[in-house]
């Protein structure tokens, strides 16, 4: 009798772990993201989100169509009938509250980095084109000439209406991907999303937990400016404290778009005031900030500034944290963020 | 003190079978999900259609071939491999990413509009997401 109780034991025993490890596997499955990867605003946009698969399907779907609105309605300068075309083309407009909201935030950004960062540099950078089929290094009479239209004190925003100086063309590129990921924010977290990262061409929106890590971390990579695109440099762990929290992560390097002319490589993060690529000690500087539009602005800023206290005093003021990559392959990471980073590259030092 | 001796030699046996009972069935649900997904697939997309879908771990012999894009691209498949080999953009920066050959990695050439993304199941050492 005692022999039979015992056997029956384990087998009630053995079936119970066998469920136990069916059910446990079979929640690691339905932790899959649903990826989707594809090419808008004239970059590469990747979106991995945690959730119900026809949900999460949709979801990419409607990110998709913000985006591509976003750029076609609102941002690019290239395409007729955006807000930036008709500005560009009539030096007053009327635009959409996305648009002046996103360039009041320009201006005030302009002011703190004495117009390191200016959002009047079309005509440069059209000239430049880097990036682009017409990329070609300007003449010094052409850079001359071309600087002269960049000053964004000439702009001023009136309610939705937005002022430029005669024949100045504003370009939002350094803004445009933390943008979108604002933009992405807004919408997703009316969704039953549990957790997703999207990335518009490398600038990122980690938002929610993570389901694939029992504390809900994300682990984020910082590409190595030294090494190919794949690569990373460090990883930066993020957790956000609530459920529809969110990190937007950019980064700005000198690696990511050049043109090659004589032999020597230019990048495509130009210094308003001199009209040539920014100069400084940093091969590229990833920026963590309350918003898209900051972590992108600010990283082209603290590019051109480098690892400095003007970059300090600036991440300082708009509560954003950095990691610096100088050129000489030390690392440098503010406070609130150090912690947090861990290198994956024996070739870079943490200061 | 036979009856003893009896019943603990009941229970060591009965834990032997219990303990290797536990083991087959652990391996039987657990070790194919753990080994279905080695290997990277390669999605080819051009104007945002997949138009080709290689699992490089079956890949046996190095081969290219070209896109129907404009500007035109060339990809190169080797095993467990695949890239950008050749393109007529003006900056390379496809044939720049280089190699690919762990899930998640991802190469595009914007002007052609075409995208090499690695699925499969990533490494643990490999972040969520990169930002460049």
């Amino acid at each position: 009798m005692k022999r039979t109780t015992s056997i029956i034991v384990s087998i009630i025993v053995v079936l119970l772990v066998a469920l136990c490890i069916f059910f446990i596997s079979s929640k690691e499955e339905a932790k899959e993201p649903y990826n989707k990867e594809t090419i808008s605003m004239g970059t590469v946009v990747f979106m991995s989100i945690y959730g119900e698969k026809e949900s999460a399907e949709n979801t990419s779907v409607e990110i998709t169509k913000i985006i591509n609105r976003l750029d076609t309605k609102n941002l690019s300068w290239r395409i007729e009938k955006s807000d930036i075309f008709y500005l560009n083309q009539n030096f007053a407009y009327e635009v959409s509250e996305i648009t002046s909201n996103c360039i009041k935030t320009c201006l005030e950004i302009s002011g703190k980095s004495d117009g390191l960062f200016d959002i009047t540099v079309g005509d440069l950078t059209t000239l430049w084109g880097i990036g682009t089929e017409t990329a070609k290094v300007p003449t010094e009479d052409e850079i001359k000439e071309a600087i002269k239209l960049v000053d964004y004190k000439k702009v001023s925003v009136s309610g939705n209406t937005v002022k430029i100086g005669e024949g100045q063309k504003i370009d939002l590129g350094a803004v445009g991907k933390g943008l979108a990921c604002d933009e992405v924010y807004k919408y997703i977290k009316t969704t039953d999303t549990e957790g997703a990262v999207i990335s518009v061409g490398g600038s990122l929106l980690v938002y929610g937990k993570n389901p694939e890590n029992s504390t809900g971390t994300w682990r984020i990579g910082i590409r190595n400016p030294f090494g190919s695109s794949n690569e990373s440099a460090g990883i930066i762990s993020l957790n956000n404290s609530e459920k529809n929290g969110a990190y937007y992560v950019s980064t700005s390097g000198d690696y990511e778009k050049t043109l090659t002319e004589n032999g020597k490589t230019y990048h495509h993060i130009l210094n308003p005031k001199t009209g040539y690529p920014a100069e400084s000690n940093v091969t590229g500087v990833t920026v963590i900030a309350p918003s898209g539009t900051l972590s992108d602005a600010l990283s082209t800023v603290c590019f051109s500034l480098g690892y400095s206290d003007e970059s300090l005093e600036l991440l300082k003021a708009y509560n954003a944290e950095a990691v610096f990559i100088l050129k000489d392959k030390t690392v440098y990471a503010t406070d609130g963020i150090s912690k947090d980073l861990v290198l994956t590259s024996d070739s870079f030092t943490l200061k | 003190m036979s009856s003893k001796i009896k019943t603990n030699s009941f229970i060591k046996k009965a834990d032997v079978i219990l303990f290797i009972l536990l083991l087959i069935t652990c391996a039987i649900l657990i070790l194919p999900s753990k080994f279905s997904k080695v290997g990277a697939t390669a999605k080819i997309y051009l104007n945002g259609e997949i138009i080709e879908s290689i699992d490089l771990s079956t890949v046996k012999e190095t081969y290219s071939f070209e896109l129907d894009s404009t500007p035109s691209v060339e990809i190169t498949v080797e095993p467990n491999c695949i890239y950008y080999s050749k393109a007529d953009c003006p900056d390379k920066l496809c044939i720049n990413c280089g190699r690919l050959s762990h899930p998640g990695d991802t190469a595009a050439c914007l002007p052609s509009e075409t995208l090499i993304v690695l699925e499969g199941q990533k490494d643990k050492d490999q972040p969520d997401a990169l930002t460049y």
